[in-house]
Parts: structure tokens; C-alpha cells; sequence
């Protein structure tokens, strides 16, 4: 979707004015086939909530903190994981050494196991002295809502290094190199040459790492448990409605659910300069 | 770079908002099952009278059970069988308190549209059903035993659309439209009661209180008939005296209505008499012994108790509740509850140990246990003698030494016999907390041979043969009953105590094949 480099004599991103061809028709016939269907699901959605009466009891109160809550972690989590993604994604594309491919692995791994288990293993690792001595020192975790960021930046980072990688492989290192020559530190080469050049990527894989940290729910039952007014964020909420059989609540937290997410992924690409975001 | 500083600034704010966030903790009770709005509201209460603040962990039993396991964090479980058990196995309890039931039930649509009015309308045509899944669940478990009563079986079957997971997920899908009816806990339709109705399941379907159970390896035997909800404290709790004041709340008559509100059935444990609201006593006079008698009872009986129940109600008009586990699984719950009326563990050992403990009094001989080496039919594996079995390559049912009797004896047996344990525990590929599992998994082929009770052989006659154990090798096990010093219905509980050792009980026990007599020396 972004473009990754600023090559002159290379000629990227969408085509000037509206073009109908076989392809343009081909291509965006699919587009409209998958916004069909979502758009279908989320009207089906509204339509139920609109025929069925709200319950009498709802814990309202109790939502509306699970929303504020969701808002912290995932925005606590975004940071985290664009501090660690930015560094990561620099030396994972810049650097080669022994090991690499077990490094390159490692990072994945979070994305192919299954969240719950992340959950669990966090349990596990607290469990033993190392992270009862780390629970000593005040620094708590356990049936907390720090333990919410935890688990949402384990189960999100690897989507915002990935897509750092890809975004500084993508950055011409003559643009780099050239910096060097012109009298800049390694430093101001990649904080003023290759950090601005990958940002776009970057900024991509913060919001699929930040969608990702928003959604997850199986690792924080068994982490962060599902208090009320404590530990519970939007996907608890959508649980603990569904197991009372309030359907009509679960969907309409999980459309508040859509529309934050609308809006933070606009004000994402709203904060990240020199993108038009709104002509995209 | 100076939008960078914005996204900077913005990512302070809300690291700083969580770190405010970090309060002191509260008591801890982890519910799961369909016990969060009940529980929800005795939390409110307890708050309102102590100022003490409870929060509630909900999620599905097994999944708290991993948490209290791994985090050693919490004071309470609100549990629904068989996770209780669980519980106890893991040694995760202080006490635990049955403070419910629940009761299988049909859920339907509201207002009923597809006018079902019974456990056989299930088997009409064109209906979509909805179960749970028997390797999740405890009442998916029960649904094939209530169908088999109704002749109608198939029919039902071929109607059953999906088996979930969860009852909440069959219920939803009753709301949502998918289904016309599903199986799940009365407790599970009251919950949604604006949006579903409850159809109940006739008496005559539901499971038998003393014939249809089912044992499983984790959590050991289960009454199908009587799923009981229990409130557990915890070891790892730091405020016992909060928690068990939760607790005891729950368990309080008090505590029970809000229960009974919520579409639960009543506990087979009667309410704590201390309690500060008795209900009205229905036969005041000590004399006139009523019941129910709460028996804790080792499955090894079973078959035999069941019979000897039956011929004591149909006497006496006392009615007596069986309580079947491990006989140690059983004794950490009398242990634990102090409740309950008599106690007939698979060897007398466990009663020594009762005694010990000072929860016992009068003892009642009933049978005796003889170990013995069951293999499948024609014994294809030529198992003549106790070193047979440590044979390469065999595959062998034992009984967990820590939770039923035939395990103890298993251990002491081998070890009489001088047989070192790594030499049998290479083979060991099905470790049971009872005996009864333990004929299956040799009936089914699963393993090559088993050493359980030579009654338990007897009930697999037509599929397996027996290998006696000679009686200088074997540990013979003495099946005794003891009134508890917790009873509540002393008087009824005696009698019935005595009425097993009759010649009426002792021919029913025989017919059985349980030894009531030792041959002379």
C-alpha cells in the first residue's frame, strides 16, 4: 500500500484519473465483493440490535470503563511497539550476522502461536522464581492491567518489526550512504535519511500490530482475568455479555468496537506527516 | 519531525493514565459456568454489610482451574461439578461448600413456537438441535443417557445440528434463531429468561441418581443426576477469614435463595443449622429419622449400593443421597466441608485415617475387596503371575495410589511382593482415580491388563478373564462404613448403617459378586 522509497525514476502508486478496462473492472470487482460482504455483516448486525430490545440490566458502567480501558492498553501498546519495531526492523534489514535466521524465526514465532497460549505461558513464567521475584519488586503483572500491555504487545510486536524490516529493506541505502558524504553521523543518517524514508511502512505495521493488540482477548482471560472495572477491555465486555445471552449488547460493544477503530486508524495515518490520507 | 514530537507526547499520556491505575487488590473470586450473576449479587450484598470489595474473575471452570494452578493468586472458586474434584486432586482448597445444583434442561424460543413440551418432542421431525460437546462437557455427557430412556434416541440424534463447546453458545443460538431447541443447564436458560423459555426434562429421562455416572481421569467420578455447584477457598488465599466469609454467606440460606433466584436447584447439602434465619423444621422429633442421608461412597460399591439403596428407601421412607469418588478424593472433601453423614471408603485404611482426623465414630463392616489381575478374554497375553506384568511392551490399567483405594492396594501389593516400581510404572499407560475405569480400559483393549476388585471383574465377565492374585501375595481390602461426626441425620444415617450389614443387604452385595466373607484361614 505505502510506497517505500522516493526513487526518482520509479513510478509507484495509483493511476491519474478514473481508467475503465477489463483490469480496472476485473480488479476492482473484487474489491467490492469483499466490501459486500463485510458491509453485509456489520448492516446484519446493526438490523439485530435495532429489532431486539436492549435488556433491562446491562452494566453499562461497566462497558464504558471496558472502553476507556481498551482506548490506554492498545495506545500504551501502539508505543511500545513502534520503540521496539523501529530499532528492530533497522537492524534485522541493516545488519547480517551468525544466527540470523533463528533470530528471524524467533521474532515470528509470536505471530504463529496461538494467543492463548501466550496467556498461559505468561502464567507459567510468573509462576516460577524469577517472576515472582520480578512480582516482588512491585512491578505486577499478574491480574493486572500492565499484564493487559504485556500480553497485547507480545501477541501485536511481531507485526510492527515485520513490517519495519520490510520497510527499511525497502529504503535505498545510497540514500544512506549518500547522508554519510554529505557529513552526517549513522545516527542522523537513520534518524533524518532512513526513518523518514520508511515511516509509511512503519506506520502500516503499527496499525496491524495496534488491530491485532485491540482484539485479543483469549491471553488476557487467563493473564488479566475479566473484572469488571478492572481488567476488562472490549473483547472481555462481547464475552462476558455473550455468556449472559445478551447477543444485542455483544454486538453493539463489538460496532463501538468498529467505529473506534475507524477513528484511530484515520488519526494514525492523520499523525503521520507528509501523507495525504485523505486524497489516498 | 514535529509530528513525530505530537505522537510522542500523545503515547505519554497514556502510560502515565495506567500507572494511576494501579490499585490495591481486592478479594479475589474466580467464577465460572453460569454462576456470574448469581454470585455477582451476593458480591454486592457481602459489600454492602462489610465494606470489603469482591472482584470477579469469570471464565470457563476449566480455565480458572490453569490460573489458580499457575497464578497460586485468589481466594475463591465458584465451581459447578466435576471441577471441584479437580480442585481437590491439585490440593488448591481449604474448604469447599455445595451451595447449588443443576438441572438439565430444554431451551426454547420464547413463547415456544415449535411447541415442544418434552425430552421425546426432541425427536420430531425437521428440528434443528443444539448440544454440547460430551469431550468439553459435563451434561453433554448426560444428554445420550436421557435419550436412550426415551426409545426415541435416533430421531434426536439425527436432528442434533451442532455440538458446542459451551451451553451459553447453544442458548445464544436458540436466541439468535439458528436452533428450536437445545440441552443445557436450567441455570443457562434463567439467565436469559426475557428471550428464552425453560421446557422441562420429565422425571422418568433423567439420569438415575444412583446408576448413570461416568468417571473421567482428570476429575474422577461424576453423579450424572446431581451436577453440584460448590464454592471452594482457596490455599493460596492470604484473606481466609475474608473468603470464607464470602463464602459462608453463599452457602447461607441467604445465599442459597439468591441461587435458587437465578434458576439453580436446590443443594443435596442441607444449609449450615446455624444459620441465622432457620427455615421451619418440617419433623422436629429426634426420633423420627427422615433423611436424606448424605452417603460419601467408593465407587467400588456402586453397583451393589445403588440395589441396597433402593430396598432402604422402599423400607424406611429415608431417602439417601450417594456421594461416589475416590474414596481419598471423597475424604479431603469430608475433610474439607464437614458435611455429610457416612462415609464407606474402598478400604479401612482411609477410615484409620478418618479416625485420625476425629471425623469419624462408629464403623460397620460391609464387604471386602479381593485385588485382582483382570486380562482380556482367553488372556492372549499369558499373564499368570504379579512379575508377568512388568513383561516389555504391556500395557497396564492401575489405580492412582493418592485417589482410590485399589491404587493403594496396587502399590502395597507389588511392593509385598517385592516388585520395584519403575519395573511396572514403565507399563503403566492408564493411571485411574477409580476402579471402574480401570475394567473399562481392559474391556475396550485399551490395555492388556488391569488389577481392580474382583466384583469390578465380575461385571466384565463377558469380556475379560480374571487371574487370581494367591492370598499370601495379595492385600485384601476391608470395605467398612462410618458415621460421620458432621451428621446431621445421626439417627436415619444408623439405621442405614445397620441395614447394610443385614443378610438382606449382604445377598444383594453377593449377587454382585463382592466378597462378604473372608474363606478361613
Amino acid at each position: 500500500m505505502a510506497e517505500a522509497t522516493h526513487h526518482t525514476n520509479v513510478d509507484r502508486g495509483p493511476v491519474a484519473g478514473p481508467r475503465v478496462h477489463p483490469l480496472s473492472v476485473v480488479t476492482l470487482a473484487f474489491v467490492f465483493l469483499f466490501l459486500l460482504i463485510v458491509v453485509t455483516l456489520l448492516v446484519t448486525d446493526l438490523l439485530y440490535i435495532q429489532r431486539t430490545p436492549m435488556p433491562k440490566k446491562v452494566a453499562w458502567g461497566a462497558i464504558l470503563a471496558a472502553v476507556k480501558l481498551s482506548a490506554i492498553t492498545s495506545a500504551c501498546t501502539l508505543v511500545l511497539v513502534v520503540v521496539f519495531a523501529i530499532p528492530m526492523g533497522y537492524a534485522l534489514s541493516r545488519y547480517r550476522f551468525r544466527g540470523i535466521v533463528v533470530v528471524d524465526t524467533l521474532v515470528d514465532l509470536p505471530i504463529v502461536l496461538p494467543p492463548l497460549v501466550i496467556g498461559v505461558s505468561l502464567l507459567v513464567f510468573f509462576s516460577t522464581s524469577l517472576g515472582q521475584w520480578i512480582e516482588s519488586t512491585g512491578l505486577k503483572f499478574v491480574y493486572t492491567v500492565p499484564g493487559i500491555v504485556l500480553c497485547q504487545f507480545l501477541v501485536s510486536a511481531s507485526y510492527g518489526v515485520r513490517a519495519a524490516t520490510a520497510a527499511f529493506d525497502g529504503v535505498d541505502r545510497r540514500l544512506e550512504q549518500l547522508a554519510l558524504t554529505l557529513g552526517c553521523t549513522p545516527w542522523q543518517a537513520f534518524t533524518r535519511v532512513a526513518l523518514p524514508v520508511a515511516r509509511n511502512g512503519i506506520v502500516a505495521g503499527a496499525i496491524m500490530a495496534w488491530a491485532r493488540a485491540v482484539g485479543i482477548f483469549g491471553p488476557l482471560m487467563i493473564f488479566c482475568g475479566s473484572v469488571r472495572y478492572k481488567t476488562e477491555v472490549m473483547p472481555t465486555s462481547i464475552y462476558l455479555e455473550l455468556s449472559i445471552g445478551n447477543v444485542e449488547v455483544a454486538l453493539a460493544v463489538a460496532l463501538v468496537m468498529v467505529g473506534l477503530a475507524a477513528v484511530a486508524l484515520v488519526a494514525i495515518h492523520a499523525l503521520a506527516p507528509g501523507q495525504r490520507w485523505w486524497a489516498r | 519531525m514535529n509530528a513525530d514530537r505530537r505522537i510522542w507526547a500523545l503515547a505519554v499520556l497514556p502510560l502515565l493514565a495506567l500507572l494511576a491505575g494501579c490499585g490495591k487488590e481486592d478479594l479475589r473470586c474466580y467464577v465460572g459456568g453460569t454462576m456470574r450473576p448469581a454470585i455477582e449479587e451476593l458480591a454486592q450484598v457481602f459489600e454492602k454489610e462489610t465494606g470489603k470489595h469482591i472482584d470477579i474473575d469469570y471464565a470457563d471452570s476449566g480455565g480458572l482451574l490453569i490460573k489458580i494452578d499457575q497464578s497460586r493468586k485468589g481466594d475463591l472458586y465458584v465451581c459447578h461439578d466435576p471441577f471441584a474434584g479437580a480442585l481437590e486432586l491439585k490440593r488448591l482448597h481449604r474448604r469447599i461448600w455445595t451451595v447449588a445444583a443443576l438441572m438439565p434442561s430444554i431451551a426454547v424460543a420464547k413463547g415456544n413456537p415449535k411447541k415442544i413440551q418434552g425430552l421425546r418432542d426432541l425427536g420430531r421431525e425437521g428440528l434443528r438441535i443444539g448440544l454440547t460437546d460430551p469431550n468439553y462437557s459435563t451434561l453433554g455427557h448426560i444428554c445420550p443417557v436421557m435419550f436412550k430412556k426415551t426409545g426415541v434416541a435416533d430421531a434426536i440424534a439425527g436432528n442434533v445440528v451442532t455440538r458446542s463447546r459451551m451451553g451459553g453458545q447453544i442458548a445464544n443460538a436458540v436466541i439468535i434463531g439458528n436452533l428450536d431447541a437445545g440441552i443445557v443447564w436450567n441455570a443457562v436458560i434463567h439467565a436469559r429468561k426475557e428471550k428464552l423459555d425453560l421446557v422441562p426434562i420429565e422425571p422418568p429421562y433423567r439420569p438415575d441418581p444412583k446408576v448413570d455416572a461416568v468417571t473421567s481421569a482428570t476429575f474422577g467420578q461424576i453423579d450424572m443426576s446431581m451436577v453440584k455447584v460448590t464454592i471452594a477457598t482457596l490455599a493460596c488465599s492470604k484473606r481466609l477469614e475474608d473468603a470464607t466469609a464470602f463464602a459462608e454467606l453463599v452457602n447461607s440460606r441467604r445465599g442459597r435463595a439468591v441461587f435458587a433466584k437465578h434458576g439453580f436447584t436446590d443443594s443435596p447439602v442441607p444449609p449450615p443449622p446455624d444459620d441465622p434465619t432457620p427455615a421451619p423444621q418440617p419433623n422436629t422429633k429426634a426420633t423420627e429419622a427422615t433423611g436424606p442421608v448424605y452417603l460419601y461412597c467408593c465407587p467400588g460399591i456402586r453397583l451393589a449400593a445403588a440395589e441396597v439403596i433402593d430396598a432402604f428407601t422402599a423400607e424406611t421412607g429415608i431417602s439417601i443421597t450417594p456421594d461416589y469418588a475416590g474414596s481419598g478424593v471423597l475424604l479431603s472433601r469430608i475433610k474439607a466441608s464437614r458435611q455429610g453423614d457416612l462415609y464407606a471408603p474402598g478400604d479401612e485404611r482411609y477410615l484409620d485415617r478418618a479416625a485420625e482426623l476425629n471425623l469419624i465414630g462408629k464403623r460397620w463392616s460391609i464387604c471386602y475387596f479381593v485385588p485382582v489381575i483382570m486380562v482380556k478374554k482367553g488372556n492372549p497375553k499369558g499373564i499368570q503371575t504379579l512379575a508377568d506384568l512388568t513383561k516389555p511392551g504391556l500395557r497396564l490399567a492401575l489405580g492412582n495410589p493418592d485417589a482410590c483405594a485399589v491404587g493403594k492396594a496396587t502399590v502395597q501389593i507389588f511392593e509385598k511382593n517385592k516388585i520395584a516400581v519403575e519395573d511396572y510404572r514403565k507399563n503403566l499407560v492408564f493411571p485411574s482415580l477409580t476402579v471402574n475405569e480401570l475394567g473399562v480400559q481392559v474391556k475396550t483393549g485399551h490395555c492388556d491388563a488391569a488389577i481392580v476388585w474382583d466384583a469390578i471383574a465380575a461385571q466384565y465377565a463377558d469380556s475379560t478373564d480374571v487371574v487370581a492374585i494367591p492370598k499370601e501375595q495379595n492385600i485384601i481390602s476391608h470395605v467398612t462404613i462410618a458415621l460421620l461426626k458432621s451428621a446431621t441425620q445421626a439417627k436415619a444415617a444408623e439405621r442405614f448403617a445397620a441395614f447394610l450389614c443385614s443378610e438382606k443387604s449382604q445377598a444383594i452385595l453377593q449377587e454382585h459378586h463382592y466378597t462378604t466373607q473372608l474363606a478361613a484361614e
